[in-house]
């Protein structure tokens, strides 16, 4: 078989790390990549190898320095540097440039690995390695484009949820949806990791702006850690039709939080901080406190993380509305996972944290929401192939990771935020905080991390989980309600109603408000 | 090798962001921000060192080589583009020493930290603590 002229326009170089396809020996005695029998479901069953092949394949693979991913019924996926590979199959790799269809129907030009010594692109022959007798060849692997990776989440069999549903529902957003709070015309950005066009996001036909660089960051297509990718999905699960910008951060966790800024967006939410239990702040501390202290009084409405397990700064800062965490399993009550944060700030006297909740999942790992992820980026790799409940269980290169932390419980109320800034477009900042923190539904059981004082949940505002889980229709209601007092005229207060702070009559209100939700 | 800084302007209030005990909210920050005067000759200055410099509200980011930050602030920087979450990325060997024209402009220059992503624990994580 000849191989095609390649279509070069500068010399492509051998990525660091190469992902190839290990086929063990097959059990009928011809090879995965010599057949001329089309593979499919009926003929399938005759390359798959034997049990002691394969794991004496995955042995000896793992023993020369391979780093063995995947196990299936046919391959072994592996990784290891392009040198491994060429003194343990006595080859060379090398890159070719060839036109490729790409996402979205575009041809580009690609790079694809190939071994010259073989006439088939991409194999190598492993005849001349220690390895003979147990493996047929190994196949380079070529990058996917999104067409391999499914908008629709693996299925698990353990308990985790899903988005949008399980965590627009955990958040109790559906109702404000069908009262037509979506988050339309408010403009999210959140500061993180990078944003991969995932077709979970265009099938779902949500809206995002091109990603903005932060100071250092590079690549605006990619999401190499998957973090802001995944995370990205609790905004739109909440509100489903916000604007969103990812600004994918560099070096510089303070210059791109500015880029943020410096976009004018109504929400701004935050996923990373640092761990900082005791004063004094650094100067590169206090110039992010400034930022964000600059951000709120421009009217920004700044969502942190608490952290899990750290003392969460910014999470601690007095402006920021502080996410932690809260764990719903069913028809059991929410609790405190023992994962997020909860404590009294060293370096802000009186402040607590979190002021609300997001959902989050509980030790080792958190894994509790099934995210859409850059396929092969950090989380998808780390994740995959390990056994719940340490890793997801999902492959490593599928495009989806189960994962959660405060990192999940910011986005989801910057989404929550989202709803009520739509229903109360001159909310400020404090209002929207007090608003969340009024309306969130209590959580009474569990505890925070034991490193930030393992902290009890219990009746009323605590330790472990603030004000508790937010509700982002009550809160929507409750910020309807108060941008129609807010526009009406001054009335008198029938003396029949109390007026202290004015609680009864919004209590009021909102019962109304629900009331007549609960009609239509 | 590229690095980025916050460049810590004097503020017009007397109040100082160097000062790690400060509480700076949204009710204080206006006495730590500096008046736009210095702002436009802190950015006119650090331009000139061969800085790029993005306007960031309180502070200004200024972006360059390595060796532009050593020429400027006068001293040997070790950088750690591998830091730890929490740990700072780069180094100096000594006080910064800013470059006069700069005196009375700027504060100070702080180097980032990398940031915690408040997500899953790594795979490395999970093993040191016994649950990989």
């Amino acid at each position: 078989m000849a191989k095609a002229k390649t279509t070069s326009r500068e010399a492509p170089k051998v990525p660091p790390v190469v992902y190839a396809e290990v086929s063990p020996r097959s059990v009928e005695g011809t090879s995965l990549f010599a057949t001329a029998t089309p593979v499919t479901r009926e003929t399938v069953r005759n390359f798959h190898s034997e049990e002691e092949v394969t794991a004496e394949a995955v042995a000896q693979l793992q023993s020369e320095g391979f780093d063995v991913l995947n196990v299936g019924d046919t391959t072994i996926t592996i990784g290891a540097p392009p040198r491994l590979y060429e003194r343990v199959f006595k080859t060379r790799i090398v890159a070719e440039e060839r036109k490729t269809r790409k996402e979205r129907r575009r041809v580009e030009p690609a790079t694809l690995l190939d071994s010259p010594d073989t006439p088939v692109r991409g194999l190598i022959d492993t005849s001349q390695s220690p390895l003979a007798g147990l493996i047929e060849g190994v196949a380079l692997s070529k990058k996917a484009y999104s067409f391999a990776v499914s908008k629709l989440p693996p299925k698990k069999s353990y308990w985790y949820l899903d988005v949008p549903a399980d965590v627009s529902l955990g958040m109790m957003a559906d109702s404000a949806h069908r009262l037509g709070c979506t988050g339309k015309g408010v403009r999210v950005a959140m500061v993180d990791s990078g944003w991969y066009r995932h077709p979970f996001f265009i099938a779902r036909g949500y809206r995002s702006d091109p990603v903005v660089l932060g100071p250092g960051a590079t690549q605006p297509l990619r999401d190499e850690s998957g973090h802001g990718t995944g995370e990205s999905a609790n905004v739109f699960a909440v509100a489903p039709d916000v604007n969103f910008t990812m600004v994918k951060a560099g070096i510089s966790a303070t210059g791109a939080f500015n880029a943020a800024v410096a976009l004018g967006p109504d929400i701004i939410s935050c996923s990373w901080g640092f761990d900082i239990e005791d004063p004094p702040l650094d100067a590169a501390d206090q110039a992010l406190a400034a930022a964000v202290a600059n951000a709120v009084q421009q009217g920004i409405i700044v969502i942190f993380s608490a952290g899990n397990g750290h003392w969460g700064f910014p999470g601690q800062h007095p402006d920021v509305i502080s996410a932690g965490g809260a764990y719903f399993q069913s028809l059991q009550p929410p609790e405190a996972p023992e994962y997020a944060s909860g404590f009294k700030s060293k370096v802000y006297p009186n402040r607590r944290v979190p002021d609300v909740c997001g959902l989050v999942g509980k030790p080792p790992a958190a894994v509790y929401i099934m995210l859409p992820v850059e396929p092969g980026d950090e989380l998808d790799r780390d994740l995959g192939g390990v056994a719940y409940p340490n890793g997801d269980d999902t492959k490593t290169n599928d495009g989806w990771a189960a994962f959660s932390g405060t990192s999940a419980a910011a986005p989801q109320l910057a989404g929550a935020c989202a709803l009520m800034k739509q229903a109360w477009p001159q909310m400020t900042p404090g209002q929207a905080k007090d608003i969340l923190k009024t309306t969130a539904r209590d959580v009474t059981k569990g505890r925070a991390a034991e490193s930030t004082g393992h902290h009890k949940a219990g009746p009323g505002a605590d330790l472990a989980t603030g004000h508790g889980i937010a509700d982002a229709t009550k809160a929507t209601l409750l910020a309807k309600t108060r941008a129609a007092s807010a526009s009406a005229p001054p009335v008198a207060v029938p003396a029949a109603i109390p007026a202290t702070g004015g609680d009864g009559v919004e209590e009021l209100a909102l019962s109304l408000a629900m009331a007549q939700e609960e009609e239509v | 090798m590229r690095l980025s800084a916050e460049a810590i302007l004097v503020s017009r209030g007397n109040r100082s962001l160097s000062d790690g005990s400060a509480q700076v909210t949204a009710e204080t920050v206006d006495a730590f921000a500096p008046d736009g005067g210095t702002k436009a000759d802190a950015r006119r200055v650090l331009e000139r060192l061969g800085f790029s410099v993005a306007d960031a509200g309180m502070s200004l980011t200024i972006e360059g080589e390595l060796e532009t930050f050593e020429g400027a602030l006068g001293v040997r920087l070790d950088v750690s583009p591998e830091a730890a979450p929490g740990e700072a990325m780069v180094t100096a060997s000594g006080d910064l020493q800013l470059p006069q024209e700069a005196r009375g402009l700027v504060e100070t220059v702080a180097f980032p930290k990398r940031a915690h992503l408040f997500g899953p624990p790594s795979g490395k994580q999970r093993e040191s603590h016994g649950q990989g």
